[in-house]
């Protein structure tokens, strides 16, 4: 950024013209003001000196004393050696006495900071004591209190009018920019709303507001990008997920008949294996599927869509029951009689309850149990998956809903997962409103609880 | 619960060898009665020929998909139609439904859930107001609150009776010891985990075997009535 452009070089100005206008007011009222009133003031004194009595003086210079209750003095001196008779007179002003000699008749002057309000000097005589008569008057306390004020009330006055003048000159127009700056900063990025803060100027603030437009165009482009990217890859891994899912249920069938026939213990385990595998590569490709469209911004609770709970438990219950049975796991479920409507995406309601019961039934052991408990109370439900199964130390537990994390139990037990299944049903369940716990059973297992609120009764 | 009626009928709709093979043979292993249709035209005509109890239809089918097929049913056709589709999204299931679908199952299933849906679809549209419930040698009379074991009454009291009835009317259903509690015995009472454990345990004794058996102990939630599954 060049230096001196634009906006400090207003700064400047603005103060330069604050300083001088105040200056100049000052100079110009003040000035106006201390000439008239020593104008008025030597005006009133000069009838003091026109009564001076030259013999009365030269009678008796050293005592020659002329003025009213001591608020008038006036002193004698000898033209030549410019000396008074009087020892305590005061030295004759130079000032006076130059302006005498310069042809001046009765020069005067008007004293601010001295004792003497001001003082006049006349000529009397070519020589002789009382040649030259000089008359000192007194300045009342209360005029120099109102003049002092009248400085104080005109400084203030001119700063005051030269703040304006600055504000209306530099900082109004320099607020007026940076408000727009603001406001097109709180919306860069944003596809509606931005409004560009630059306008002809081509200082810092012109500049910024440049680079900010060239930001926006940049987010936009980039979120374009973006989202043509993560559009691509939903659509991508919709196809995947359904062309696998054809191939992954002729599998899964054929597996399943001949689990249900008579083989030979060691097939028999690899055939239960095999129909686990298809299970958990099912799961998988719903996750990832559902994983991108939750990173695109999918809202479980968008058009109020209801689902009954009740059934979802039953049906997702009895489907892992099935794996569970290939597992030597038992897999059951309770639900109260009456429904337990909540409002959700029933796609993704079911996602998530599936995938804390296929943790459970897939990290459980032979002769493990289960348990699906699905209950309502006080416009709440309780949907919790328990299992008696290894669990997970209690350690690991805040970091189970993290996408990538298994705790290593469980990575010994099954190599397979990475932790995804849990993460996306923590963020259905935060999306949706609900919470997830996840707490470890006694003697053994852990216990997932998705808690939340009814929905609404739907009007009659 | 004694089923001497005919097998019943199923129609599958299906394009994948594979899979309709599979079909093919977990129905007819299931005890059904099952047509083959390997495209949507041969689904949709086979159907409205009738003669069958329920239809399960692929929709994503060659020439004629299986929405069209609904919609060709639609209001001609009542037999109950249990959709299977590769197509998980929302959409696809409710627009399935609004064409008169009655369930939905996405692939990849266990050819066991689609038998325990067709039957469970099935008892829905055969039932009966009949309110006697027999099972191996009991038979409960709920109407005239009886019951018989090999034609003897067994003494249950009205506890235990109400206990064994909240379980029978929900058969396969697992429940709570709290549902039991709330449902079978009086608020002034004692309802605690182990009053009703003494009454299932009473009720075993007094049924017998083999039809004590039937109540099944459920890990972590309390009971279940297991009633003899049949086609």
């Amino acid at each position: 950024m060049t230096r001196g452009r634009g906006l400090p070089r207003r700064v400047l100005l603005a103060a330069a013209l604050c300083a001088a206008l105040a200056v100049l007011v000052t100079v110009v009222v003040l000035t106006r003001m201390f000439l008239a009133l020593s104008l008025q003031r030597i005006a009133m004194m000069m009838p003091e000196l026109d009564g001076f009595e030259r013999r009365l003086c030269e009678a008796d210079p050293a005592g020659y004393r002329r003025g009213s209750a001591g608020l008038v003095r006036v002193d004698v001196y000898d033209p030549v050696t410019l000396r008074s008779a009087a020892a305590d007179a005061p030295a004759i002003d130079p000032v006076l006495l130059a302006r005498l000699r310069a042809g001046e008749a009765t020069p005067a002057r008007h004293y601010w900071f001295e004792l003497w309000g001001g003082a006049a000097l006349r000529q009397m005589a070519a020589e002789g004591p009382c040649g030259l008569v000089v008359m000192r008057w007194q300045t009342a306390g209360r005029e120099r209190a109102t003049v002092l004020a009248a400085i104080v009330v005109f400084l203030a006055v001119a700063v005051a009018a030269a703040v304006v003048a600055a504000s209306v000159v530099a900082i109004r127009p320099l607020t007026q920019r940076l408000e727009r700056l603001r406001g097109a900063a709180q919306r860069v990025g944003t596809e509606a709303g931005y409004a560009s803060a630059a306008d002809a100027e081509t200082d810092d603030l012109g500049q910024l507001a440049h680079l900010l437009d060239a930001a926006h165009r940049r987010i936009l482009a980039d979120a374009e990008a973006m989202g043509r990217r993560q559009r691509a890859l939903e659509q991508h891994l919709g196809a995947v997920a359904h062309d696998l899912r054809t191939p992954l249920a002729s599998l899964q069938m054929g597996l399943e008949h001949l689990a249900a026939g008579t083989l030979h213990p060691e097939y028999a385990g690899l055939v239960r294996g095999a129909l686990g595998d298809v299970v958990y590569m099912a799961a998988l490709t719903e996750n990832l599927h559902l994983a991108s469209r939750l990173a695109d911004g999918a809202d479980p609770l968008r058009d109020g869509l209801r689902v009954e709970l009740g059934a979802l438990v039953e049906q997702v219950a009895r489907r892992h029951g099935l794996l569970g049975r290939l597992r030597g796991i038992e897999v059951h479920a309770a639900r109260p009689d009456a429904g337990v409507e909540v409002v959700c995406n029933p796609a993704m309601a079911e996602q998530a309850v599936a995938n804390l019961v296929h943790n459970a039934v897939a990290h459980g052991e032979p002769g493990g149990h289960v348990a699906v408990l699905l209950t309502s109370a006080g416009g709440r439900f309780s949907l919790s998956v328990v299992d008696d199964g290894p669990g997970v130390p209690p350690a690991d537990l805040p970091r189970l809903g993290e996408r990538t994390f298994r705790s290593d139990e469980a990575r010994r037990r099954d190599p397979k997962g990475s932790g995804l299944g849990l993460a996306i049903c923590g963020e259905v369940c935060e999306r949706a409103g609900w919470a997830l716990t996840l707490a470890v059973e006694q003697p053994r297992g852990l216990r997932a609880t998705i808690a939340g609120p009814l929905a609404p009764r739907a009007a009659p | 619960m004694a089923h001497d009626a005919p097998p019943a009928r199923v129609l599958v709709v299906e394009d994948d060898p594979p899979i309709a093979a599979g079909l093919v043979r977990g129905l007819k292993a299931a005890g059904f009665v099952v047509e083959l249709a390997c495209d949507g035209e041969r689904g949709a005509a086979a159907g409205l020929a009738g003669g069958f109890d329920l239809a399960v239809l692929d929709l994503m089918l060659p020439g004629q998909s299986g929405f069209a097929v609904l919609e060709q049913w639609r209001g001609r056709l009542s037999t109950p139609t249990i959709v299977l589709t590769a197509s998980t999204d929302l959409e696809s299931r409710l627009r399935a439904f609004a064409l008169g679908a009655v369930d939905y199952l996405p692939k990849p299933f266990w050819i066991e859930e689609l038998v325990a849906r067709i039957r469970a679809r099935l008892r829905i549209g055969a039932a009966t107001p009949t309110r006697t419930v027999a099972w191996d040698d009991v038979v409960l009379d709920l109407d005239a609150r009886t019951v018989l074991v090999a034609g003897a009454a067994p003494g249950l009291t009205a506890h235990e009776f109400n206990v064994l009835v909240y379980m029978v009317e929900r058969p396969g259903r697992a429940v709570t010891r709290q549902q039991l509690a709330e449902a079978a015995l009086p608020a002034s009472g004692d309802r605690s985990d182990r009053t009703v454990d003494s009454h299932i345990a009473r009720i075993r004794r007094k049924l017998g075997k083999p039809g004590g058996l039937r109540v099944a102990t459920v890990w972590g939630i309390g009971y279940r009535f297991d009633a003899p599954e049949g086609p």
